[in-house]
């Protein structure tokens, strides 16, 4: 079975606690195990990723101090090889296109159902190497 | 010569515009002024130099007689003619500006003189410088000496002065001459010396010159003093003027932080206000059909109001047009307004309502996977629905609160009418209408956001089959439009109208339609945002939306788009 650790990073608990509870309850398609782990806020998640590695990060766009765009970009330059899928309620093309360039694999805007943050999640998981 | 009248006449008349100017007038006045100035001061000041200098001439004149008496009195005494001629033909040849000296006795014969063939002359005592003395009965034997004097012209027609000077019978003549003049006898001759005035007139003619060019340096200074001071009186003319032939986009330049210039500030701000209530008020005019169409004549708009449209390019007067439109005019105004506080407040609303409706649609759907019970899961699939559907509102109310202003690029609107019709007309729902193209092929093409004209395209065919049901006829026509309008530019636009043959709009439903969230579709087929999203791109487009409709025949929505894209 391959393990997928995955970082939720979203100022509402209420959103939190779905997708904890969506890869608790959903089963993979892939035979994928999901270790999921929330925080509050970009900076929360920067001082996470110091200590621990996530293969995917799931993250909001709009949360008080650091914006999710240049959460990104520093992912995206300390753990290339992390995988990040944006999740964001405030959902127009052109946030998506610059999510995008930036390096997110997705773009899932909120509300969604659970198969499809599953189905984005996977798509990103069968990708990579077990860790 | 009344032709000849006439035509002075109208060229006059093609001048009037300058010389009633206010810059002309006063340019005029201050000229004149310093002219009539120049020449008065000019003529005293010429003429008091000219005397001064005259009388400077004359005392030297009389300075130069008296010399010669003295220098003479011992030859005459001794009646030595001979010494007498050489001393008066050395001090004319010595002095500069003596032209001749002569002697003349009581008997007006002259006995010396400069003066080649002059000697032994008579002189009548009717001769001008004779008579000066000679002209009553008995002589006169004292005369003040500008009396004595008098100007002639030369026979090269240079002008002379000449000044008598007597010689009077002192008591040493009457004893010691050889004569022994009688005493009773007081003058025994005079001295006659002619003067050049050359040296004066060079003078006054340099003075004069001089005079001249300091008037004339003046008034240029003054013009080019009065040309700057003008510069922004003219430029206000020219721009009310410029606004006055129906120029809106006129900018009164502003020379500097004066008077004139917050004027002109302040004119340019109420004409941009001016500009902005034209505009508007030219869109209201196409809204209340007070317009003609190039490619439709007059006669078949039947759906004009009466005498509202005048094609003789004489349209109705900007008031006239306001009045009429004014309760149209504020239902605009009051409709943008809400529009767009409600576009602010939508997005906000969106944006939050999206984190609870994640768990709403999270949970529900979780839920429907573990439940087998069929009424439960019917409930929940209810849920899982509406849920949804609450999301489709939200995403709708984001893309009508989105600000963005369109990308615009010149565009042949046909094209972008097919691309909505290719796709469109594959869908299940047009497959029992009847797509009419009626489209102009040689429109000029207009500068447009393609994405977004297209989504008003889509929306609004989407609308015609909801309302037909899915059956009937959708005509699409393209053409050409203008505004004529008395008191402003004429406006090109391209208008595509859609026309279905459906249910028609009941008018009280006409008012709301542009309104977002009303809808008179099934709950879960519209969000009533379409046409407010249709609304604000049409609007951010500097374009126009309207509809016409009757119950039971069909609906008409007609864009209407500038052709220059200006804004």
């Amino acid at each position: 079975m391959k393990r997928i650790k995955l970082l939720i990073v979203d100022d509402e608990i209420v959103v939190q606690r779905s997708c904890v509870d969506i890869f608790a309850e959903k089963r993979s398609k892939y035979d994928i195990k999901y270790d999921v782990k929330t925080v509050s806020s970009a900076d929360e998640a920067l001082r996470l990723l110091e200590t621990e590695s996530f293969d995917i990060v799931l993250t909001d766009l709009k949360m008080p101090g650091l914006p999710g765009i240049e959460l990104i970009v520093k992912i995206k330059n300390k753990h290339p090889e992390t995988a990040i899928i944006v999740i964001t309620g405030f959902s127009t093309v052109h946030t998506a296109v610059e999510a995008m360039k930036l390096g997110a694999t997705d773009f899932i805007p909120k509300p969604f159902t659970p198969d499809e943050i599953l189905s984005a999640v996977e798509n990103a998981a069968v990708k990579m190497k077990p860790s | 010569m009344s032709k000849r009248f006439d035509s002075l006449k109208h060229r006059l008349g093609l001048l009037k515009p300058y010389y009633r100017s206010l810059g002309f007038k006063l340019f005029a006045f201050i000229s004149g002024i310093l002219i009539l100035f120049a020449v008065v001061t000019a003529y005293y000041a010429v003429r008091v130099q000219e005397e001064q200098l005259i009388d400077e001439v004359l005392t030297g004149a009389d300075n130069t007689a008296q010399a010669i008496e003295y220098a003479t009195r011992t030859a005459m005494l001794e009646n030595n003619r001979g010494k007498i001629g050489e001393i008066i033909a050395h001090i004319a040849g010595k002095t500069e500006g003596i032209e001749a000296i002569r002697l003349i006795d009581k008997n007006g014969i002259v006995k010396e003189s400069t003066a080649p063939g002059d000697k032994g002359r008579a002189v009548p005592k009717t001769e001008k410088q004779c008579a000066l003395c000679h002209a009553g009965e008995k002589p006169r034997a004292a005369l003040a000496r500008d009396l004595r004097t008098r100007i002639t012209a030369a026979q090269d027609g240079r002008k002379v002065i000449s000044i008598a000077h007597a010689v009077y019978n002192e008591e040493g003549c009457s004893a010691k001459c050889h004569t022994a003049h009688p005493t009773a006898q007081r003058v025994l001759g005079v001295f006659d010396i002619t003067l050049s005035l050359a040296g004066v007139d060079s003078k006054i003619a340099a003075n004069r010159r001089h005079m001249m060019a300091f008037y004339l340096t003046i008034t240029a200074l003054a013009a080019v003093i009065l040309f700057i001071l003008m510069r922004p009186i003219n430029a206000l003319i020219e721009g009310l003027k410029a606004v006055a032939r129906g120029e809106f986009d006129t900018e009164i330049p502003v020379f500097a932080g004066d008077d004139l210039g917050r004027l002109s500030s302040s004119l340019n701000k109420i004409i941009g206000k001016f500009r902005g209530e034209i505009e508007y008020g030219n869109l209201l005019m196409y809204d209340a059909e007070l317009i003609g169409r190039e490619d439709e004549p007059a006669e078949n708009g039947g759906k004009k109001p009466n005498g509202a449209r005048r094609l003789d390019g004489a349209g109705p007067s900007f008031p006239e047009i306001y009045g009429r439109i004014s309760d149209e005019t504020h239902l605009k105004i009051v409709r943008s307004v809400k529009l767009a506080s409600l576009g602010k407040l939508s997005a906000g609303i969106a944006h939050e309502i999206n984190n609870p409706l994640t768990a709403v649609l999270s949970y529900s759907s979780l839920l429907l996977d573990r439940i087998d019970s069929p009424k439960e899961k019917a409930w929940l699939e209810t849920i899982v629905e509406e849920t949804k559907r609450c999301r489709n509102i939200v995403t709708a109310l984001l893309e009508f609160s989105r600000q963005t202003a369109p990308e615009k690029v010149p565009t042949h609107i046909n094209e972008v009418v097919e691309r909505a019709v290719t796709l469109l007309g594959n869908q299940e729902s047009f497959h029992n209408i009847t797509i009419v193209k009626n489209l102009n092929p040689s429109l000029p093409r207009v500068k447009v956001d393609r994405g977004q004209i297209y989504q008003v395209f889509m929306n609004l065919m989407i609308n015609a089959a909801d309302a037909m049901n899915n059956r009937g006829a959708l005509t699409i026509e393209s053409r050409r439009n203008v505004i004529k309008s008395a008191v402003a530019e004429d406006r090109h636009f391209v208008e595509v109208s859609f026309s279905d043959t459906g249910c028609g709009i009941p008018q009280e439903n006409v008012e709301r339609l542009f309104d977002p969230f009303f809808t008179t579709k099934d709950a879960s087929v519209g969000t009533g945002l379409g046409l407010s999203i249709c609304h604000g791109i049409i609007k951010r487009h500097n374009g126009n939306i309207k509809v016409a409709s009757r119950i039971g025949e069909g609906s008409t929505f007609t864009i209407s788009l500038p052709v220059n894209g200006e804004g």
